[in-house]
């Protein structure tokens, strides 16, 4: 389980945020070396494009930047970069009918970038793992958009419940309720995926 | 424990610690199952996280975030020179709200004019109507005040004039009645 470490991470982000209102590059510095691997994690697994994935991340960062007078530090820069990625991606998905479509495209692209799972694991435990992993990656490819794209920003985000509640503006029942169903779909999917 | 809240406590990721909960989930699969693909969504996630933007992405967006920063302190100074907000701003507000007071009362001013001639106007059509309605009701009630006197007028004359008749019979009817008895 992921610490919710949010509370320290966002004051963080408020000073970043005010050092940057005051021209200080460093500051932007720290807040994409942060942010950019978890929002590049979700967009990837949205879109599974890497290159429009890259593209939409970097957009995100620079739209950043030109809003910067209009973003109040106390709020942080986390919740303000999802929901930037959130509506590129959709408009990404919108205009070319990209995601569960070319899972098997990326999964087959990308998967040789990944580190073993566990280098304490013996070659068979990892081996399993890793089959292990891609099932889950199926599993979670083969949801509707909007559940995947709950279940990415929890758990590829590693945004809060409370945090994904404000970014989609649903009460936070809602939201868990959502995010259960949805888990209750993948391991169907995963139930099935491993009995075939 | 029943299995709904289980799987609620497992989502919302406050299981840790729960004996209930560990009591619970040594006993039921279907939560147990929860639990593990919520472990390996949190490890695939932890995976994707390791994965980078290409170096070339990562320098590309660097470089242009510096230029619009160091473009954006420019332009905030340049335009910080050329006007002094603090200097220029309370004048601009004042002159605003002096138009528009000025504006508010001329406007009142032309609005108050005509607005009292229309009300005396309407004021005195409305007193001539009210006279009007009342010297007609008068003039139809002496009408039918005259019309009565006339006919009560009309009645006493045919009386009188029946009255005298009558007298005049009488008298022709006694004198001849003497004339007779003279005879």
């Amino acid at each position: 389980m992921k610490s919710d470490q949010s509370e320290p991470v966002e004051e963080t982000d408020s000073i970043l945020l005010s050092r940057m209102k005051s021209g200080d590059m460093s500051a932007f510095d720290g807040l994409f070396e942060k942010h950019r691997r978890g929002l590049f994690a979700y967009t990837r697994a949205m879109i599974i494009d890497r290159g429009l994935a890259e593209d939409i991340v970097q957009e995100c960062f620079l739209e950043l930047v030109r809003n910067i007078e209009r973003i109040r530090p106390e709020q942080g820069a986390k919740g303000w970069l999802y929901r930037v990625a959130r509506n590129r991606v959709i408009d990404a998905l919108r205009a070319g009918g990209l995601g569960a479509a070319g899972a098997g495209a990326r999964t087959a692209d990308s998967s040789h970038e990944r580190d073993p799972v566990d280098p304490s694991l013996t070659p068979l435990e990892g081996t399993v793992a890793r089959e292990r992993a891609e099932d889950v990656r199926h599993a979670l490819e083969m949801l509707p958009p909007k559940e995947r794209d709950l279940l990415l920003l929890r758990y590829f985000g590693d945004l809060k419940f409370n945090e994904i509640a404000r970014l989609r503006k649903r009460p936070l029942g809602t939201v868990l309720w959502q995010a259960t169903r949805s888990l209750e779909k993948i391991r169907k999917l995963l139930a099935g995926i491993e009995s075939d | 424990m029943n299995c709904r809240r289980a799987i609620k406590i497992l989502t919302a990721g406050k299981g840790s610690g729960d004996a209930r909960l560990a009591e619970h989930l040594a006993t039921c699969a279907k939560c147990r199952q929860h639990k593990t693909t919520i472990l390996d969504l949190e490890h695939l996630g932890g995976e994707e996280l390791q994965v980078d933007l290409s170096p070339v992405s990562i320098h590309e967006t660097r470089l242009q975030a510096s230029a619009m920063l160091a473009g954006r302190l420019k332009l905030i100074a340049g335009s910080s020179a050329a006007t002094p907000t603090r200097f220029l701003w309370r004048p601009i507000l004042a002159s605003c709200a002096a138009t528009i007071l000025v504006a508010a009362i001329i406007f009142a001013w032309l609005l108050a004019t005509p607005g009292r001639t229309v009300w005396n106007a309407t004021l005195s059509a409305h007193e001539a109507a009210a006279l009007d309605t009342k010297i007609e009701l008068l003039t139809r009630h002496v009408g039918d005040d005259l019309r009565g006197f006339r006919n009560r007028h009309r009645e006493n004359e045919l009386l009188t004039g029946v009255e005298a008749i009558s007298a005049s019979l009488r008298i022709d009817i006694a004198s001849s009645t003497m004339a007779l008895k003279l005879e």
